[in-house]
This record gives structure tokens, sequence and C-alpha cells, in this order.
């Protein structure tokens, strides 16, 4: 079930309507549950197997922590929980990738193997609820929390349907608590959500589906295209994934406020950034704070010398790449991008500033040219994550480093179907939360009379159902 | 909670009020009762009410612009029934509309455009079909409902809201149709067996389309033969007789897709269980036969493509009498 749909429109409205008839917390989680099931099994209900699969291991691997002291035990139960994660998330995400290159490897040394891929269907989401999940017994194992003995509300944490499929991840310590509590309807809450439902809406079907065209005419034939046409390509897939993926994030944190729950925020204007660094203390924020905590800071983060640290970042920013997905290009993108945030990290005074201290002041001209130049640094790495091969990105790279003084109408011509208009709605969007880049999501305007706001959210409203796109296309991030 | 519900409720009515508007300005600047897909009351009265023995036709627009339906009737003795019109709808949803009306004695020709082999029905599409007719909700099968729920309705009110306030000032016109639909695609365009006439003593207008890709994908192309090997099986047991037919296609956009349509054609010969009645490159035919895109034939296409048809259902229609 995907958010732009109106089967989930039909969905919500009546969970919605339940959830806040019921006025016991536990029959409010079972609901949630069921929901959550309902949501997930949408796509495929053999999927949630796996989805109870994870959630009862990683119960189970709490409940033993919380009963033992003892380190080797302790250890070995960790192991037990994150190997099992592992190796659901290898068996369906990277089985083919390593038996593949496995094979292609014995095929240069002479050795001929027979291919063992199988045809697996990747189930959707699988890499985020498999990180909340083992972020749950990793922080039990450092004692940052106790495990629940409460199943139901371990389920409902683990199944909760806003979050499940594209983040944000959620951690223990966060969400968890959060369905202990007694859930007491708050307009504010609920009219703030409808706000970022509204906005996310509008950066999905607006903007990222209107740009996707475009983008995947450029990067399935890259050949047929000359350099200033790809180049336009990526810097529409800059802003398509930012438009998906964040539009993604703001739809269920929206969701869950109208339910009572606050995620954390997933997305901070990371394209203003001035480092790489910073973009990625403003991008996907949920993960990249994961790979901090569970792997960069256990290798030793930044408490080691100068190449240790180096080490630690590329281990990193590797990994975090190659969680998107079984291929040399993530990998690489992810390698990229550790080199990008390696000037920043090893500087002596190194910006740890968190997202939520987004700087506000009026920029100046060298801030700006910082800006441009992460901003060019990030889209070089897109190519590589967008690229269907190795092959298609060094080929995009290639034209655009031969051929970019070169006319690009000829993409927008064939493939823009809003005739420019999405370009226009672009430069707005970028313009409205540069203003607003202090909020949680630009559609904050308290000082305006109730007239006004609603004015503007009805044109908004209407934009969405002018210019969107109504197709079946999912979510982008889906996929991982 | 009562304040928020009274606030959503507010807001939800003014949009809902501004629909309401949308909505009324397109129906008066776009009839519905008069648009192309409304020709399917007709053709729905018209295989409820035509007297066996008769010759039914399913396709898309390939087959409402393609055939002298009555020549192809005539030749083998029957009267027609052209249901042909529009390949969005899906072929299921043409198969669906066609089943419950089959009589014994019953010929079918089933003649898909090559897009229903690889593709579905468009859910807007549909939603329209049970816009103009809410009695099409019957001819829709589980996922066509699914998809209607997912997409279909959305995108068919966002087309509406595009036709309106993409042209402002049409907002109080009436009947503010291209010159394309109110010439031939509306339903007085079409003849009392369901053939487009409108167009046969207009000059070709050349194909405006972007370009014809025919992509193989088997898992749908093997679903679909299935899906005619189902109905045909259906339609046997009804007493009836099913025939496939290729649609017709410019020379050159076959040339360009002749090994897709080649694969198609060596699948559809193996696995297949009713006679076809011509082969892809039968229905080839030069552009000039062409009306306004490929599959929509202008007159002297229409003459040539039913002649080849009527032979094939003459010789069928003797080789029947010879059995007997």
């Amino acid at each position: 079930m995907t958010f732009t749909t109106l089967t989930f429109l039909i969905f919500f409205t009546v969970v919605f309507a339940l959830y806040w008839s019921l006025h016991n917390r536990r029959a409010q989680n079972v609901l949630l549950i069921i929901a959550g099931y309902v949501f997930y099994g949408w796509w495929d209900w053999r999927y949630c197997g796996l989805m109870i699969a994870a959630s009862f291991l990683d119960y189970f691997v709490g409940l033993g922590l919380n009963k033992t002291e003892a380190p080797w035990k302790r250890k070995l139960l960790l192991t037990c929980g994150l190997t099992g994660n592992l190796a659901m998330l290898g068996f369906f995400k990277y089985f083919n990738f390593f038996a593949e290159n496995f094979q292609a490897l014995a095929a240069s040394l002479g050795w001929r193997v027979d291919p063992i891929t199988l045809n697996v269907v990747l189930p959707v989401g699988i890499s985020f609820y498999t990180f909340q999940t083992m972020s749950y017994s990793i922080d039990i194992y450092r004692r940052k929390m106790r495990a629940t003995t409460q199943l139901l509300e371990y389920l409902s944490f683990v199944s909760f349907f806003p979050p499940l499929v594209a983040g944000p991840i959620e951690r223990g310590t966060h969400l968890l608590p959060q369905f202990f509590k007694e859930r007491l309807f708050s307009f504010q809450q609920a009219a703030d959500g409808c706000r970022q439902i509204l906005w996310g809406l509008f950066k999905k079907m607006v903007i990222a589906d209107n740009l996707a065209p475009i983008v995947d005419a450029a990067f399935t034939n890259p050949s047929a295209y000359n350099g200033a046409e790809l180049v336009l390509a990526t810097f529409c897939f800059a802003f398509q994934i930012y438009c998906d993926f964040s539009g993604y994030s703001d739809i269920a944190i929206g969701v869950a406020k109208l339910l009572g729950f606050e995620l954390i925020r997933n997305f901070a204007y990371p394209y203003f950034s001035q480092s790489v660094g910073e973009f990625w203390r403003r991008w996907h924020i949920s993960l990249s704070s994961w790979f901090r905590d569970y792997v960069y800071f256990p290798l030793g983060g930044s408490r080691v010398s100068k190449p240790r640290m180096a080490f630690n970042v590329m281990v990193t920013f590797i990994l975090s790449g190659l969680w998107h997905g079984a291929s040399w290009n993530f990998l690489i993108w992810g390698a990229l991008n550790g080199i990008g945030v390696l000037p920043d990290i090893l500087r002596p005074q190194h910006s740890k500033r968190n997202p939520s201290e987004i700087p506000v002041e009026q920029p100046g001209a060298v801030a700006i040219f910082k800006v441009l130049i992460t901003f060019t640094f990030i889209c070089f790495g897109w190519v590589f994550f967008r690229a269907q091969t190795l092959g298609n990105a060094l080929l995009v790279l290639e034209r655009i480093g031969t051929s970019f003084l070169s006319a690009a109408g000829g993409l927008l011509g064939k493939h823009d179907a809003t005739d420019g208009r999405v370009f226009i709605v672009l430069a707005l969007l970028v313009a409205l939360e540069w203003v607003k880049r202090a909020h949680l999501h630009p559609l904050v305007f308290d000082r305006w009379p109730q007239p006004a706001r609603w004015i503007g959210y009805t044109v908004l409203f209407w934009t969405i159902v002018y210019l969107g796109t109504y197709g079946s296309s999912t979510f982008i991030y889906f996929q991982f | 909670m009562r304040a928020f519900l009274k606030q959503f409720g507010l807001f939800a009515a003014i949009q809902l009020a501004i629909a309401v508007i949308v909505v009324w300005s397109y129906r008066r600047q776009y009839p519905s009762a008069q648009n192309y897909l409304a020709a399917s009351i007709d053709k729905h009265a018209l295989i409820r009410t035509q007297e066996p023995p008769r010759l039914i036709f399913i396709g898309g627009s390939s087959m409402a612009f393609g055939v002298n339906s009555a020549a192809i009737a005539e030749a083998c003795g029957r009267r027609p029934v052209n249901m042909g019109l529009h390949a969005a709808l899906g072929l299921q949803f043409m198969l669906n509309e066609v089943e419950p009306n089959i009589r014994p004695g019953d010929w079918i020709i089933v003649a898909p455009e090559y897009q229903q082999f690889i593709r579905l029905g468009q859910s807007e599409m549909l939603v329209n079909m049970l816009e103009i007719d809410s009695a099409n909700a019957r001819l829709l099968d589980r996922h066509e409902w699914a998809g209607a729920f997912d997409t279909g309705f959305i995108q068919r009110f966002g087309k509406i809201a595009r036709a309106v306030i993409g042209r402002p000032g049409r907002f109080f016109r009436k009947n503010t149709m291209s010159r394309s639909t109110r010439l031939y695609y509306r339903r007085g365009g079409f003849n009392q067996n369901g053939d487009i006439v409108a167009h046969l003593n207009e000059t070709p207008r050349g194909l405006r389309e972007k370009e014809f890709q025919f992509r193989y994908r088997d898992e749908m192309v093997q679903e679909t033969i299935a899906q005619v090997n189902r109905f045909a099986k259906n339609a046997e047991a009804a007493g009836a007789k099913v025939f496939f037919s290729h649609p017709p296609l410019p020379r050159e956009v076959f040339q360009k897709n002749r090994a897709t349509i080649s694969r198609l054609d060596a699948e559809l010969r193996a696995k297949l269980t009713v006679p076809q009645l011509d082969s892809a490159e039968e229905m080839v035919f030069p552009v000039e036969y062409f009306f306004d895109t490929w599959y929509h034939l202008a007159a002297a296409g229409v003459e040539k493509r039913s002649q080849l048809l009527a032979s094939r259902m003459a010789q069928r229609s003797k080789g029947e009498n010879v059995a007997r």
C-alpha cells in the first residue's frame, strides 16, 4: 500500500476513526499491529512472515539480555540476534550479488562455476525494519534501555506502519516508550501532521514524479544524450530523489502525528549544506545516525589516530552505500561520499553540529559558494547511485566531460510532460525551503491569519491535483 | 478532537465544493453522453439485441477504426457486432463485455492490439467507463478494482481538473472539444454496427504520436494468451467459436519491431488454442493507409483489411458448410 493511493486514504481513514474511538492504550496498540500487518501484507502477504521472524528474534534476544549479566553470554546473544537479522538481509538483498561476483572472479581465474543465483524478490522495506530491530537489541546490550517484556507494545513498535517501509528508521529508545504512554489527541500535533502530509504529497507527486520521466530516459540510455542533457538529468535526479524520499518521510511523520506519535526527523534541508559532512548530518538522518552509532563509534569513531579515523569513515560510508543495494555502483557512491566527508572530519575543530542546529543567518558569498560546491559533489555521487550499471555511470560522466557545452533542450522536449512548469514549481520549493529552513518543515505560517493560511493550503492542494502525477509509481526507497 | 474534526471537515468541504465546480465545468465542456467511450452504451445494447447468427469483433480502437464489419459479416452470412473501442481498456475488460452475451452459433474475432500482450488496462480509463455507465462495474475483475482504488479514481479526477484548470478561459463554455474529438472521437462517429465511419471521407492526417515500441514481456504475453484461451473455452462451452486476428500496423513501424513481434507470433502459434485468421505480416499496410496513428486505418486501409478478413471468414464459413 502506497501513501499516494486512494486505497491508503481509505485505509488510514478507517484506522484513524477506530484508533481514536478506542480509549484503551492496549486496544489501540492491537489495532496498530493489525493495521501494520495489513499495510505491509498489501504488497504480498508472505512478506509478513519475515517481519514476524525479525520481530520475535530481537524480542527474545532482548529478554535474554535482560536476564543475563555474564559478558560472554550477552555478547553471544547479541551475535545471535545480529546474525539472524543480517542473514535475512543478506539472503534477500545480497545473495545474488555475491554469487554473481564470485562466479565472475572464478571465471577470471579460469575456473568454471555454475551460477547459483536465485530469483529472490526483495521484500519491501526489509532494510528498514531489520535495522530498527537490530538497534533495539544493540541498545539493550549497551544498557541504553531495558528490553520490554510487553510483547504487544514491542510488536506495535516494529510493525508501526507509517515508517515501516521507507523510514525514518526508529530507535527503541525513542519510539518504543511512546507505545506505553496514554495517547491524548492534540489539535496542534494533528494539524501539523496534516500540513506535513500535504507538503510530502506535493514534493512526491508534483516534483519527484514529474522529474522521473526525464531522469529515467537519460539514465536508461545515456548514449542517446549529450553532456548538457546528462547534467540536466543528474540535476533532476538530485531533486527527484530528495523530493521522493523526504516526501515519504514527511508523509510518514505526518501520519504518525495524527496517531499521536512523534517520529525522528529524517531530512533537514540537506541541499543547503556547506560541506559533504554537513550534508550527511542533514540527509537521511535516521540512517546516517544509525551508522554513526552502531558502526562508526564502535570502530573507534574520532577518538583514534587520523589515519584510523579516515579508515573508520570509509568503512562506515562503504557499508552505508551497500545498505542501499548490492552493486558496485552503491559501493563507489558510498566510498565517494566517504572521501567527501574526510576533509570535514579530519579538520582539528570539525563541526559536530547536529541537524537541529541549522544555520539560519543570511549567508555570505563564501557560504553560497560552499553550498554550490557541495551540491555539485553530491550530484557527482548521484550519477553512480542512479545509473543502472557501472558502465552507464562512467558513460554519463564521460559524456558530461566531453560534450558539456551543448544544448539540453532535446531531453526536456521529449520527456517533460509539464512543459517546464515543474522547474518553476521546483524553484518555488527551493525558495520556500530556504525561507523556512529554521522549521521542521516549510508549511509553518503561524503568524498568518487563518483565511490566508487556508488559501495557501488550498493553492498547494490544487497544485498537486493539477500538476501531480498519479501513476502507480512507488517511492524510490521501497527498493532498498 | 472535535475542534480538529470541525476544522478539517470545513477545509475538506471547501475543497469538495471546488471539486464539484470543476466537475460541473468539465461536464459542460465535455458532455460525457456524447464522448467516444459513451459509444460503449450503444455497443452493449447492440450485443444484447443483435439477432443470431452473429459475428462479434473484439479489440481496441484498431477494431473500431479498422474494419467494415458489415462486409466481413456478410461474407460469412452473419450479422455484425463491432465491440472495438479503446486499447487502454485492456483485453480482460473487452472479453468481460462480450462473455455474458455470447449465444450459441456466435463467431467471435479477437484482435487485440500488440500492447494488450504487455500491458493491463489503464485504471483511469476503466474509471471513466464507470462514469459513463455504472453498470460497467460488473465488468471489472478484482485486480481492476484494486487498480481503480489505488490510482484510477485519483487519475481520473486529476485529468478532469487538469482539463478545467489548464484552460480557465473555457470555464463557463459548453462543448469545447477539440476538432478531432468533435469530428471522429465521439459517440456519433460510429455506425449502427459499431464501426467508426466519421473519418472515412477525410484525408489521412499522418501519424502524430511518439514512436511505437513493442517491448516483449514474456510473463504478460503468457498470461494474455492464457486469457484468450480461457475465453475461447468458455465461448465454446456456450456454443460459440473464437478466431484470432492480428492488428494492423504501418510497414515502417512493423519493420522496427519485427524481432519482438515475430517472437510474439511464434508464441501465439505454439500456445493459442484458437484458429488464427492471418499472420502479423498480412496485417502490415503502407503508412498512407493509416488515418492519424498506427492501428487507426483510413478508408483505403479499412477496405483492404476488411477484404482480407472477409475472404478468410468466407473460407471458414464454406469449410463449416462442407463439414456439415
